[in-house]
């Protein structure tokens, strides 16, 4: 699997590591409350299809990127640089 | 042989679905050279050569190569090697390499309140010239790291992590400041390779050192925990006084091209005044009778407040960690920190083996805790743990049968403070 | 006072040729890392001409002037190689040493990029990676930067403490690629 990583362009996957779902950007306020938190830090969707997850380019450039995918057809749609998406 | 199972012909059961290899390939190939030292990269310390050419036994901390101990001529066990270098470092002075510890340079208008976030402490009231230890959190509460945070200016910091956690650690901070505080004007970059760092720690560490920095140094312009610049022979250099022994310590740190030099002039300096190198064995007893924690205590699924560092989450603000930390699963009838010594006639604590009532039956649901960490303490003539127990705080003084059923060993321990060996801190502070 | 001697990651002038291809210890003279602050990217830039002659290089690239260069090294990241830097940076920038940091080596010859081919998952041949390139990826399992110094040259930066590994990782692809057999 390639990744096109922003600003290095399309690599082999062996220079990123997964992190996990692309809620991971949304952190809760502190006062969110024990639901929020706990949805946060453990709970996942599975989706069989498209999904935008976190990859962290530490092999490269060092940027963590938001990539786009298909976890059924394994096609990557594309890729941003995660301080992006947040702003 | 299926086709005898399932009473058909040979033909009729037919061949297995083909994969590749189809002709005989030898596992080496697959290995693409990668065997023998060709596994994984060797990251070796400037000292290494100066290490290896003393004799040191050297061991693996990741991909890193650090001296366990450096077997004096007449030593044929590996113990004797260790209580002597503690014995030496307690009573005189000793040299070690930490160079392998990550170190990170983070500077920015928004350093200060970046440090604020990742760390469980709060770095942006620190002074400048000043080091603080610190815990990072994972954002399920638990601990991830530990280390230090020196302020070398306004808006400028060098922090330490441990060394098997500097890839994470490093991770960690990038993932921070890109996804989560993008508009933090701060920069950080990694500076293990740059940077050369020894210890030198003993009752002669300070002598040593002043007879070698350009400048006096003097305790009362370098009180414990100061931290700043210093020059070696006209090259500039940083000297920390922080101390992982429990002794009057200092961390000097040079340029990596002048550490190979470096150590050989500390060593040779130490030798001179009774002392010597040590390596990773002795410095662990040391650690031990201390109660300082390394990995071997947060594993992944210690708090700051099972390690007896609740008061280190600062209360007044956020940061990674903060919230979950405080759920209720995490905060109640926990399994805290505690020293361990053997009392009984078996006179050995073991890393691993876990600790039930004095009396009563053994099992799953009597068991009140586990070991992390065992030492032999030359210093107090006795074997030393660190451990983890419910209520541990409330049983100071009990006894407890401590089992290892691996080996098939019993003893009976008690239950101390993890502090073993000057309490006060005396001997570190000065 | 105390004299400290230097040590270098590789012994001076070490050099190895292997079928078509040299290997050479690399001196890179200074090495700092130039981590340009928020919205300061062309502030610098333009303090970086001024005193150096050079720009602050896009992603993948390389800027030089003289005996200076700047080498792309990551997200909001380049190293500054060959002067000192101007203290003027410093007012736009975290600017960090790293002259010990690193280990340097080119590799020189036809088939420099049949060499990396084995040990780097990017195409460094010159039609992918042209002059004036700079990259960071992995060899082996070493994280490096890789920039294309000449037609038939790369100059691969590793990090100080693996110089060995690096170094013989090298070696052996050469060796390998040299034992093929021709046509």
């Amino acid at each position: 699997m390639r990744l096109p990583c922003p600003l290095c362009g399309s690599r082999d996957h062996r220079e990123f590591t997964y992190q996990g779902a692309a809620v991971m950007l949304d952190r809760p306020a502190p006062d969110a409350g024990a639901e929020a938190w706990d949805s946060y830090v453990h709970l996942r969707d599975n989706p069989a299809g498209a999904t935008r997850e976190l990859w962290y380019h530490g092999a490269g450039c060092g940027a963590w990127l938001v990539v786009a995918r298909d976890t059924v057809t394994h096609a990557v749609f594309g890729a941003e640089l995660a301080r992006q998406v947040r702003r | 042989m299926l086709a005898d199972a399932t009473g058909r012909g040979i033909a009729e059961t037919g061949t297995t679905t083909y994969r590749p290899p189809y002709v005989p390939v030898p596992i080496a190939a697959f290995g693409a050279g990668s065997q023998g030292m060709g596994f994984a990269p060797r990251r070796l310390t400037t000292s290494d050569a100066a290490a290896r050419a003393r004799g040191a036994v050297m061991i693996e901390t990741g991909l890193w190569y650090r001296p366990a101990y450096f077997p004096q001529p007449g030593e044929t066990h590996w113990r004797q090697s260790c209580d002597r270098e503690v014995a030496m470092v307690r009573g005189h002075v000793g040299v070690c390499d930490v160079s392998t510890l990550g170190k990170i340079d983070v500077q920015g208008p928004d350093a200060a309140a970046f440090l604020d976030f990742v760390y469980a402490g709060t770095m942006s009231t620190l002074k400048v010239g000043r080091v603080r230890y610190g815990l990072m959190l994972r954002e399920d509460g638990f601990v991830m790291d530990d280390g230090t945070a020196a302020r070398l200016g306004e808006r400028h910091f060098v922090i330490t992590t441990t060394t098997a956690a500097a890839g994470q650690v490093m991770r960690h901070l990038d993932w921070v400041q890109q996804g989560l505080c993008p508009d933090m004007d701060v920069r950080f970059v990694s500076v293990t390779e740059q940077w050369a760092q020894f210890a030198v720690t003993g009752p002669m560490a300070q002598a040593l050192l002043a007879g070698l920095i350009d400048a006096p140094l003097d305790g009362a312009d370098w009180p414990f925990m100061a931290c700043g610049a210093v020059t070696v022979g006209g090259i500039a250099g940083r000297l920390f006084r922080i101390s992982f022994s429990g002794e009057a310590g200092y961390e000097i740190a040079v340029p990596a091209r002048y550490g190979a030099a470096l150590y050989r002039e500390l060593v040779a300096r130490a030798e001179a005044a009774g002392g010597g190198a040590y390596g990773l064995e002795a410095l662990n007893v040391m650690r031990i009778e201390k109660g300082f924690i390394t990995h071997a205590e947060i594993h992944g699924r210690v708090t700051a407040a099972d390690v007896g560092m609740g008061r280190m989450v600062a209360a007044g603000k956020d940061c990674v960690g903060k919230v979950m930390a405080a759920r209720p699963g995490l905060t109640e009838d926990r399994q805290v920190l505690v020293g361990l010594r053997p009392v009984g006639v078996v006179r050995q604590v073991i890393a691993g083996a876990h600790l039930f009532p004095a009396d009563g039956p053994v099992s799953p649901e009597t068991d009140l805790g586990y070991i992390t960490s065992a030492a032999y303490s030359p210093t107090l003539g006795t074997m030393l743990a660190l451990g983890f127990v419910r209520g541990g705080r409330e049983r100071l003084g009990q006894t407890l049968r401590m089992i290892d059923h691996m080996r098939g060993i019993e003893a009976i321990c008690e239950v101390t403070d993890p502090v073993a060996y000057d309490p006060d801190g005396g001997r570190m502070r000065g | 006072m105390v004299e400290l001697t230097a040590s270098a990651p590789f012994d001076a002038g070490m050099e190895r040729t292997i079928g078509a291809v040299t290997l050479r210890a690399a001196e890179t003279g200074p090495v700092t890392a130039l981590m340009p602050y928020a919205g300061q990217e062309r502030a610098l830039s333009a303090a970086l001409e001024r005193a150096h002659g050079l720009e602050f290089p896009a992603a993948g690239r390389m800027t030089s002037a003289g005996q200076a260069r700047c080498l792309w090294s990551g997200l909001d990241q380049a190293m500054l190689i060959g002067v000192e830097p101007d203290p003027a940076l410093a007012d736009h920038a975290a600017v960090v040493a790293q002259s010990d940091g690193w280990a340097a080596l080119t590799l020189t010859g036809d088939a420099v990029a049949d060499v990396l081919a084995r040990l780097v998952p990017v195409d460094l041949r010159p039609a992918a990676f042209e002059q004036g390139a700079s990259i960071r990826s992995e060899l082996g399992h070493m994280m490096v930067i890789l920039a294309r110094t000449g037609p038939q040259q790369v100059t691969v930066m590793g990090f100080r403490s693996m110089a060995g590994t690096l170094l013989h990782e090298l070696e052996n692809a050469m060796t390998a690629l040299a034992a093929r057999p021709k046509g």
